[in-house]
Protein backbone atom coordinates (compact mmCIF):
# COMPACT_ATOMS: atom_id res chain seq x y z
CA UNK A 1 0.00 0.00 0.00
CA UNK A 2 1.28 3.43 -0.91
CA UNK A 3 0.51 6.65 0.88
CA UNK A 4 -1.08 9.36 -1.20
CA UNK A 5 1.17 12.38 -1.77
CA UNK A 6 -1.08 14.61 0.33
CA UNK A 7 -0.76 12.22 3.24
CA UNK A 8 3.03 12.24 2.94
CA UNK A 9 2.88 15.99 2.93
CA UNK A 10 0.71 15.94 6.04
CA UNK A 11 3.28 13.88 7.93
CA UNK A 12 6.17 16.00 6.76
CA UNK A 13 4.36 19.15 7.74
CA UNK A 14 3.78 17.68 11.18
CA UNK A 15 7.52 17.06 11.54
CA UNK A 16 8.20 20.58 10.35
CA UNK A 17 5.85 21.92 13.00
CA UNK A 18 7.48 19.87 15.73
CA UNK A 19 9.82 22.30 17.46
CA UNK A 20 11.39 19.97 19.95
CA UNK A 21 14.43 20.78 22.08
CA UNK A 22 15.77 17.25 21.83
CA UNK A 23 18.90 17.81 23.91
CA UNK A 24 16.92 19.40 26.73
CA UNK A 25 14.30 16.71 26.61
CA UNK A 26 16.95 13.97 26.85
CA UNK A 27 18.28 15.45 30.09
CA UNK A 28 14.79 15.93 31.47
CA UNK A 29 13.83 12.41 30.52
CA UNK A 30 16.81 10.98 32.39
CA UNK A 31 15.69 12.80 35.54
CA UNK A 32 12.10 11.72 35.13
CA UNK A 33 12.96 8.07 34.55
CA UNK A 34 15.12 8.21 37.66
CA UNK A 35 12.10 9.34 39.64
CA UNK A 36 9.92 6.42 38.59
CA UNK A 37 9.15 3.53 40.92
CA UNK A 38 11.50 0.58 40.42
CA UNK A 39 8.80 -1.61 38.92
CA UNK A 40 7.99 1.01 36.30
CA UNK A 41 11.65 1.38 35.40
CA UNK A 42 11.97 -2.37 35.08
CA UNK A 43 8.99 -2.48 32.78
CA UNK A 44 10.45 0.27 30.60
CA UNK A 45 13.81 -1.51 30.53
CA UNK A 46 12.15 -4.68 29.29
CA UNK A 47 10.44 -2.74 26.54
CA UNK A 48 13.18 -0.29 25.54
CA UNK A 49 16.47 -1.83 26.62
CA UNK A 50 15.81 -5.49 26.07
CA UNK A 51 13.43 -4.86 23.20
CA UNK A 52 10.89 -7.37 24.42
CA UNK A 53 7.46 -7.45 22.87
CA UNK A 54 4.40 -6.95 25.02
CA UNK A 55 3.83 -10.67 24.77
CA UNK A 56 7.32 -11.41 26.13
CA UNK A 57 6.80 -8.94 28.96
CA UNK A 58 3.40 -10.33 29.82
CA UNK A 59 4.87 -13.82 30.12
CA UNK A 60 7.70 -12.57 32.29
CA UNK A 61 5.44 -10.61 34.62
CA UNK A 62 2.49 -13.01 34.47
CA UNK A 63 0.19 -10.25 33.24
CA UNK A 64 -2.14 -10.00 30.29
CA UNK A 65 -0.91 -8.23 27.16
CA UNK A 66 -3.57 -5.57 27.66
CA UNK A 67 -2.28 -4.91 31.16
CA UNK A 68 1.22 -4.45 29.78
CA UNK A 69 -0.02 -2.07 27.07
CA UNK A 70 -1.91 -0.05 29.64
CA UNK A 71 0.99 0.04 32.07
CA UNK A 72 3.39 1.19 29.39
CA UNK A 73 0.87 3.77 28.25
CA UNK A 74 0.45 5.14 31.77
CA UNK A 75 4.19 5.28 32.38
CA UNK A 76 4.83 7.04 29.08
CA UNK A 77 2.09 9.57 29.80
CA UNK A 78 3.56 10.20 33.24
CA UNK A 79 7.02 10.62 31.79
CA UNK A 80 5.81 12.94 29.04
CA UNK A 81 4.10 15.15 31.63
CA UNK A 82 7.22 15.12 33.79
CA UNK A 83 9.45 16.07 30.84
CA UNK A 84 7.07 18.87 29.85
CA UNK A 85 7.16 20.16 33.41
CA UNK A 86 10.96 20.13 33.42
CA UNK A 87 11.10 21.91 30.08
CA UNK A 88 8.68 24.59 31.22
CA UNK A 89 10.58 25.02 34.47
CA UNK A 90 13.84 25.41 32.58
CA UNK A 91 12.22 27.89 30.22
CA UNK A 92 10.81 29.86 33.13
CA UNK A 93 14.16 29.85 34.88
CA UNK A 94 15.84 31.07 31.71
CA UNK A 95 13.34 33.89 31.32
CA UNK A 96 13.60 34.79 34.98
CA UNK A 97 17.39 34.77 34.84
CA UNK A 98 17.34 36.92 31.73
CA UNK A 99 15.12 39.59 33.26
CA UNK A 100 17.01 39.94 36.54
CA UNK B 1 -11.89 -3.75 17.12
CA UNK B 2 -12.29 -0.10 17.84
CA UNK B 3 -11.82 1.32 14.41
CA UNK B 4 -14.56 2.16 12.00
CA UNK B 5 -14.56 0.93 8.43
CA UNK B 6 -11.56 -0.16 6.43
CA UNK B 7 -9.31 2.83 5.80
CA UNK B 8 -11.61 5.19 7.69
CA UNK B 9 -10.60 7.35 10.58
CA UNK B 10 -9.89 5.68 13.89
CA UNK B 11 -12.63 5.84 16.44
CA UNK B 12 -10.79 4.72 19.55
CA UNK B 13 -9.07 7.28 21.78
CA UNK B 14 -6.11 8.70 19.92
CA UNK B 15 -3.74 8.07 22.84
CA UNK B 16 -4.68 4.41 22.80
CA UNK B 17 -4.07 4.10 19.07
CA UNK B 18 -0.69 5.81 19.34
CA UNK B 19 0.37 3.68 22.29
CA UNK B 20 -0.56 0.49 20.52
CA UNK B 21 1.18 1.75 17.40
CA UNK B 22 4.38 2.32 19.39
CA UNK B 23 4.13 -1.13 20.94
CA UNK B 24 3.40 -2.86 17.61
CA UNK B 25 -0.07 -3.81 18.79
CA UNK B 26 -2.11 -2.63 15.81
CA UNK B 27 -3.67 -4.77 13.14
CA UNK B 28 -3.12 -3.95 9.47
CA UNK B 29 -6.60 -2.51 9.24
CA UNK B 30 -6.02 -0.33 12.27
CA UNK B 31 -2.79 0.91 10.71
CA UNK B 32 -4.67 1.79 7.54
CA UNK B 33 -7.32 3.65 9.50
CA UNK B 34 -4.61 5.65 11.20
CA UNK B 35 -3.10 6.43 7.82
CA UNK B 36 -6.37 7.91 6.65
CA UNK B 37 -6.64 9.97 9.78
CA UNK B 38 -3.14 11.32 9.35
CA UNK B 39 -4.31 12.90 6.14
CA UNK B 40 -7.54 14.23 7.57
CA UNK B 41 -6.32 15.51 10.89
CA UNK B 42 -3.08 17.53 11.19
CA UNK B 43 -3.38 17.54 14.96
CA UNK B 44 -3.37 13.77 14.94
CA UNK B 45 -0.23 13.80 12.78
CA UNK B 46 1.36 16.20 15.27
CA UNK B 47 0.60 13.87 18.15
CA UNK B 48 1.95 10.83 16.33
CA UNK B 49 5.14 12.69 15.56
CA UNK B 50 5.56 13.85 19.17
CA UNK B 51 4.97 10.33 20.45
CA UNK B 52 7.53 8.90 18.02
CA UNK B 53 10.14 11.44 19.07
CA UNK B 54 9.51 10.60 22.70
CA UNK B 55 9.70 6.88 22.02
CA UNK B 56 13.08 7.25 20.33
CA UNK B 57 14.36 9.34 23.22
CA UNK B 58 13.31 6.55 25.58
CA UNK B 59 15.11 3.97 23.48
CA UNK B 60 18.24 6.10 23.42
CA UNK B 61 18.03 6.67 27.17
CA UNK B 62 17.91 2.98 27.97
CA UNK B 63 20.71 2.20 25.53
CA UNK B 64 22.88 4.73 27.35
CA UNK B 65 21.88 3.35 30.75
CA UNK B 66 22.77 -0.17 29.62
CA UNK B 67 26.15 0.94 28.28
CA UNK B 68 26.99 2.95 31.40
CA UNK B 69 25.97 0.08 33.59
CA UNK B 70 28.34 -2.21 31.74
CA UNK B 71 31.18 0.27 32.16
CA UNK B 72 30.64 0.65 35.87
CA UNK B 73 30.52 -3.11 36.29
CA UNK B 74 34.06 -3.45 35.02
CA UNK B 75 35.24 -0.31 36.78
CA UNK B 76 36.39 1.40 33.62
CA UNK B 77 33.93 4.22 33.25
CA UNK B 78 36.81 6.67 33.05
CA UNK B 79 37.57 5.32 29.60
CA UNK B 80 34.56 7.20 28.38
CA UNK B 81 36.49 10.47 28.39
CA UNK B 82 34.23 12.41 30.71
CA UNK B 83 31.22 10.57 29.48
CA UNK B 84 31.55 10.27 25.75
CA UNK B 85 28.04 8.97 25.49
CA UNK B 86 26.56 11.73 27.58
CA UNK B 87 28.56 14.25 25.61
CA UNK B 88 27.24 13.07 22.32
CA UNK B 89 23.74 13.15 23.69
CA UNK B 90 24.10 16.73 24.83
CA UNK B 91 25.57 18.24 21.77
CA UNK B 92 23.62 21.30 20.68
CA UNK B 93 21.06 20.24 18.14
CA UNK B 94 21.70 21.87 14.84
CA UNK B 95 19.04 22.51 12.29
CA UNK B 96 20.54 19.85 10.05
CA UNK B 97 20.25 17.28 12.80
CA UNK B 98 16.69 18.27 13.51
CA UNK B 99 15.85 17.91 9.88
CA UNK B 100 17.61 14.59 9.72
CA UNK B 101 15.79 13.29 12.73
CA UNK B 102 12.60 14.53 11.25
CA UNK B 103 13.33 12.67 8.06
CA UNK B 104 14.26 9.54 9.96
CA UNK B 105 11.12 9.65 12.01
CA UNK B 106 9.02 10.38 8.98
CA UNK B 107 10.58 7.40 7.29
CA UNK B 108 9.89 5.24 10.32
CA UNK B 109 6.26 6.21 10.50
CA UNK B 110 5.71 5.83 6.82
CA UNK B 111 7.52 2.54 6.50
CA UNK B 112 5.58 1.04 9.36
CA UNK B 113 2.27 2.45 8.32
CA UNK B 114 2.48 2.40 4.59
CA UNK B 115 5.56 0.45 3.55
CA UNK B 116 6.62 3.55 1.78
CA UNK B 117 9.67 5.70 2.21
CA UNK B 118 9.33 9.34 1.32
CA UNK B 119 12.07 11.32 -0.33
CA UNK B 120 12.72 14.59 1.45
CA UNK B 121 15.42 17.18 1.33
CA UNK B 122 16.73 16.26 4.75
CA UNK B 123 17.02 12.59 3.98
CA UNK B 124 18.73 13.46 0.74
CA UNK B 125 21.18 15.70 2.58
CA UNK B 126 22.21 12.85 4.88
CA UNK B 127 22.42 10.43 1.96
CA UNK B 128 24.67 12.88 0.15
CA UNK B 129 26.98 13.13 3.16
CA UNK B 130 27.08 9.35 3.34
CA UNK B 131 27.94 9.22 -0.32
CA UNK B 132 30.67 11.83 0.15
CA UNK B 133 32.23 9.83 3.00
CA UNK B 134 32.05 6.58 1.08
CA UNK B 135 33.58 8.08 -2.04
CA UNK B 136 36.38 9.53 0.01
CA UNK B 137 36.86 6.20 1.78
CA UNK B 138 37.09 4.42 -1.55
CA UNK B 139 39.76 6.81 -2.81
CA UNK B 140 41.60 7.59 0.40
CA UNK B 141 45.26 6.66 0.94
CA UNK B 142 46.19 3.79 3.26
CA UNK B 143 45.02 4.32 6.78
CA UNK B 144 45.68 2.67 10.12
CA UNK B 145 43.13 2.70 12.92
CA UNK B 146 43.76 1.78 16.54
CA UNK B 147 40.87 -0.11 18.08
CA UNK B 148 39.96 0.17 21.73
CA UNK B 149 37.23 -1.71 23.50
CA UNK B 150 36.04 0.55 26.28
CA UNK B 151 34.64 -2.35 28.29
CA UNK B 152 34.49 -6.09 28.01
CA UNK B 153 31.69 -7.75 26.12
CA UNK B 154 28.54 -8.82 27.85
CA UNK B 155 26.60 -11.94 27.10
CA UNK B 156 23.96 -11.45 24.50
CA UNK B 157 20.72 -10.79 26.28
CA UNK B 158 18.14 -13.46 25.96
CA UNK B 159 15.21 -12.55 23.81
CA UNK B 160 16.75 -9.46 22.33
CA UNK B 161 17.89 -10.95 19.08
CA UNK B 162 17.08 -14.11 17.17
CA UNK B 163 19.61 -16.82 18.00
CA UNK B 164 21.93 -17.58 15.10
CA UNK B 165 24.52 -20.26 14.56
CA UNK B 166 27.44 -17.93 15.30
CA UNK B 167 26.04 -17.29 18.76
CA UNK B 168 27.20 -20.74 19.76
CA UNK B 169 30.74 -20.31 18.48
CA UNK B 170 33.68 -19.95 20.90
CA UNK B 171 34.71 -16.41 21.84
CA UNK B 172 36.75 -14.54 19.26
CA UNK B 173 40.12 -12.88 19.90
CA UNK B 174 39.59 -9.54 21.58
CA UNK B 175 39.36 -6.45 19.43
CA UNK B 176 40.89 -4.41 22.23
CA UNK B 177 44.30 -3.21 21.08
CA UNK B 178 43.70 -4.46 17.56
CA UNK B 179 45.02 -2.63 14.51
CA UNK B 180 43.03 -2.14 11.35
CA UNK B 181 44.76 -1.18 8.11
CA UNK B 182 42.55 -0.08 5.25
CA UNK B 183 43.21 0.66 1.60
CA UNK B 184 40.35 2.20 -0.32
CA UNK B 185 37.02 0.83 0.66
CA UNK B 186 37.71 -2.84 0.04
CA UNK B 187 41.16 -3.89 1.19
CA UNK B 188 41.91 -4.40 4.84
CA UNK B 189 44.19 -6.11 7.33
CA UNK B 190 42.85 -6.65 10.85
CA UNK B 191 45.45 -7.68 13.45
CA UNK B 192 44.23 -8.95 16.79
CA UNK B 193 46.58 -10.06 19.52
CA UNK B 194 45.75 -13.31 21.25
CA UNK B 195 46.40 -14.17 24.88
CA UNK B 196 49.61 -15.88 23.77
CA UNK B 197 50.68 -12.49 22.37
CA UNK B 198 50.68 -13.96 18.87
CA UNK B 199 48.73 -12.14 16.20
CA UNK B 200 45.56 -13.44 14.58
CA UNK B 201 45.39 -11.67 11.23
CA UNK B 202 42.56 -11.48 8.73
CA UNK B 203 42.39 -9.46 5.55
CA UNK B 204 41.42 -9.00 1.97
CA UNK B 205 43.30 -7.71 -1.08
CA UNK B 206 40.29 -7.53 -3.42
CA UNK B 207 41.37 -10.83 -4.99
CA UNK B 208 40.80 -13.09 -2.02
CA UNK B 209 40.08 -12.88 1.66
CA UNK B 210 42.17 -14.74 4.18
CA UNK B 211 42.81 -15.60 7.83
CA UNK B 212 46.08 -16.41 9.55
CA UNK B 213 45.54 -18.01 12.94
CA UNK B 214 48.70 -18.96 14.87
CA UNK B 215 49.35 -22.66 14.75
CA UNK B 216 46.87 -23.31 11.93
CA UNK B 217 47.05 -23.37 8.15
CA UNK B 218 46.37 -20.09 6.41
CA UNK B 219 42.79 -20.03 5.15
CA UNK B 220 42.13 -18.32 1.84
CA UNK B 221 38.79 -17.81 0.11
CA UNK B 222 37.63 -16.28 -3.16
CA UNK B 223 34.63 -15.02 -1.24
CA UNK B 224 35.79 -11.52 -0.36
CA UNK B 225 33.38 -11.28 2.54
CA UNK B 226 34.47 -14.61 4.03
CA UNK B 227 36.71 -13.09 6.70
CA UNK B 228 35.42 -9.56 7.03
CA UNK B 229 32.83 -10.26 9.67
CA UNK B 230 35.07 -9.24 12.54
CA UNK B 231 35.57 -5.77 11.15
CA UNK B 232 33.69 -3.46 13.49
CA UNK B 233 30.27 -2.88 12.05
CA UNK B 234 30.54 -5.58 9.44
CA UNK B 235 29.03 -8.35 11.47
CA UNK B 236 25.53 -8.98 10.23
CA UNK B 237 26.10 -7.08 7.02
CA UNK B 238 26.48 -3.51 8.16
CA UNK B 239 29.23 -2.47 5.79
CA UNK B 240 31.24 0.50 6.92
CA UNK B 241 34.39 0.03 4.90
CA UNK B 242 32.65 -0.51 1.63
CA UNK B 243 29.63 1.69 2.10
CA UNK B 244 30.00 2.82 -1.46
CA UNK B 245 29.04 -0.72 -2.42
CA UNK B 246 25.65 -0.64 -0.82
CA UNK B 247 24.90 2.40 1.27
CA UNK B 248 21.22 1.49 1.01
CA UNK B 249 21.84 -1.13 3.71
CA UNK B 250 22.78 1.63 6.10
CA UNK B 251 19.97 3.86 4.98
CA UNK B 252 17.47 1.05 5.42
CA UNK B 253 18.74 -0.22 8.75
CA UNK B 254 19.56 3.03 10.54
CA UNK B 255 18.19 6.44 11.33
CA UNK B 256 20.95 8.72 10.14
CA UNK B 257 21.69 12.28 11.10
CA UNK B 258 24.58 14.64 10.54
CA UNK B 259 25.67 17.49 12.74
CA UNK B 260 28.75 19.68 13.21
CA UNK B 261 31.15 18.25 15.82
CA UNK B 262 33.57 21.19 15.78
CA UNK B 263 34.72 23.90 13.41
CA UNK B 264 36.46 21.38 11.20
CA UNK B 265 34.69 18.11 11.95
CA UNK B 266 31.28 16.65 11.24
CA UNK B 267 29.60 13.78 13.01
CA UNK B 268 27.34 11.23 11.37
CA UNK B 269 25.13 9.50 13.91
CA UNK B 270 23.31 6.29 13.13
CA UNK B 271 20.74 4.67 15.37
CA UNK B 272 19.31 1.28 14.49
CA UNK B 273 15.74 1.32 13.27
CA UNK B 274 14.77 -2.08 14.59
CA UNK B 275 16.01 -4.19 17.45
CA UNK B 276 15.52 -7.20 15.27
CA UNK B 277 18.30 -6.21 12.89
CA UNK B 278 21.65 -7.29 14.22
CA UNK B 279 24.17 -4.53 13.68
CA UNK B 280 25.44 -2.17 16.39
CA UNK B 281 22.67 -0.29 18.16
CA UNK B 282 24.30 3.02 17.38
CA UNK B 283 27.46 4.21 15.73
CA UNK B 284 29.06 7.55 15.14
CA UNK B 285 31.54 8.60 12.50
CA UNK B 286 33.62 11.72 13.01
CA UNK B 287 34.91 12.99 9.69
CA UNK B 288 36.59 16.06 8.32
CA UNK B 289 34.06 18.55 7.07
CA UNK B 290 36.21 19.62 4.13
CA UNK B 291 37.40 16.26 2.80
CA UNK B 292 35.09 13.62 4.25
CA UNK B 293 38.07 11.72 5.74
CA UNK B 294 37.02 9.51 8.64
CA UNK B 295 39.05 10.10 11.79
CA UNK B 296 37.09 8.48 14.58
CA UNK B 297 34.36 5.88 14.92
CA UNK B 298 32.38 4.69 17.90
CA UNK B 299 30.16 1.64 18.02
CA UNK B 300 27.66 1.23 20.83
CA UNK B 301 26.25 -2.15 21.80
CA UNK B 302 27.96 -3.95 18.95
CA UNK B 303 27.48 -7.67 18.31
CA UNK B 304 30.77 -9.57 18.33
CA UNK B 305 30.42 -13.32 18.15
CA UNK B 306 28.37 -14.46 21.14
CA UNK B 307 28.95 -11.16 22.95
CA UNK B 308 27.92 -7.56 22.75
CA UNK B 309 30.58 -4.89 23.10
CA UNK B 310 29.07 -1.89 24.92
CA UNK B 311 31.47 0.62 23.36
CA UNK B 312 34.22 0.18 20.80
CA UNK B 313 36.26 3.11 19.53
CA UNK B 314 38.45 3.38 16.45
CA UNK B 315 40.91 6.19 15.97
CA UNK B 316 42.87 7.07 12.88
CA UNK B 317 46.52 6.92 13.90
CA UNK B 318 48.41 6.85 10.60
CA UNK B 319 48.02 7.46 6.88
CA UNK B 320 51.30 5.95 5.75
CA UNK B 321 51.37 4.19 2.40
CA UNK B 322 52.11 0.49 2.75
CA UNK B 323 53.77 -1.87 0.30
CA UNK B 324 51.51 -2.87 -2.60
CA UNK B 325 51.36 -6.47 -1.34
CA UNK B 326 50.65 -5.51 2.27
CA UNK B 327 47.01 -6.53 1.96
CA UNK B 328 47.83 -9.99 0.59
CA UNK B 329 48.21 -12.88 2.99
CA UNK B 330 51.71 -13.78 1.76
CA UNK B 331 53.01 -10.55 3.24
CA UNK B 332 52.10 -11.71 6.75
CA UNK B 333 53.44 -15.27 6.96
CA UNK B 334 56.42 -17.39 6.02
CA UNK B 335 56.56 -18.58 2.42
CA UNK B 336 56.43 -22.25 3.45
CA UNK B 337 53.33 -21.91 5.58
CA UNK B 338 50.53 -24.31 4.67
CA UNK B 339 47.67 -22.58 2.83
CA UNK B 340 44.19 -24.07 2.56
CA UNK B 341 41.72 -22.71 0.03
CA UNK B 342 38.06 -22.69 0.95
Amino acid sequence: MVLEPDAIEAICKAFDREECDTAGRRDALAECVGGLPTRSRELLAMRYEKGWSCEDISKQLLLSCDAVYQSLSRIRAKLAACVDWHMKSAEHQQLHGGSS
Amino acid sequence: MSTSEHGGPISEPIESWIDRYLDSGLSQNELECGGAQLVADPQFADRVVRACVFDILLEEHFAVVAAESSFSQVGRSQVLDDGAIAKTHRDPRSRMRRWSMVAALAASVLVMLFWFLPSRGAANAVAKELQRISQRTANAPDREFAIRVASQGTSRRKGRYPVLAEDTRPPKPSLDGAKLFVRGGRQFVLMRQMETEEWFITGSDRVSSWAIRPGSPVRVSDDLSRFDRDLPGHEHAVPLWNIDEDSSILLDAYYLSVEPASETMMKLIAVKRSKQSRGPFRFEIDYRADTGDIEYLRFYDMPYGPDHIPLLEMELVDSELHAPEFFSHQFHHEADRLVERE
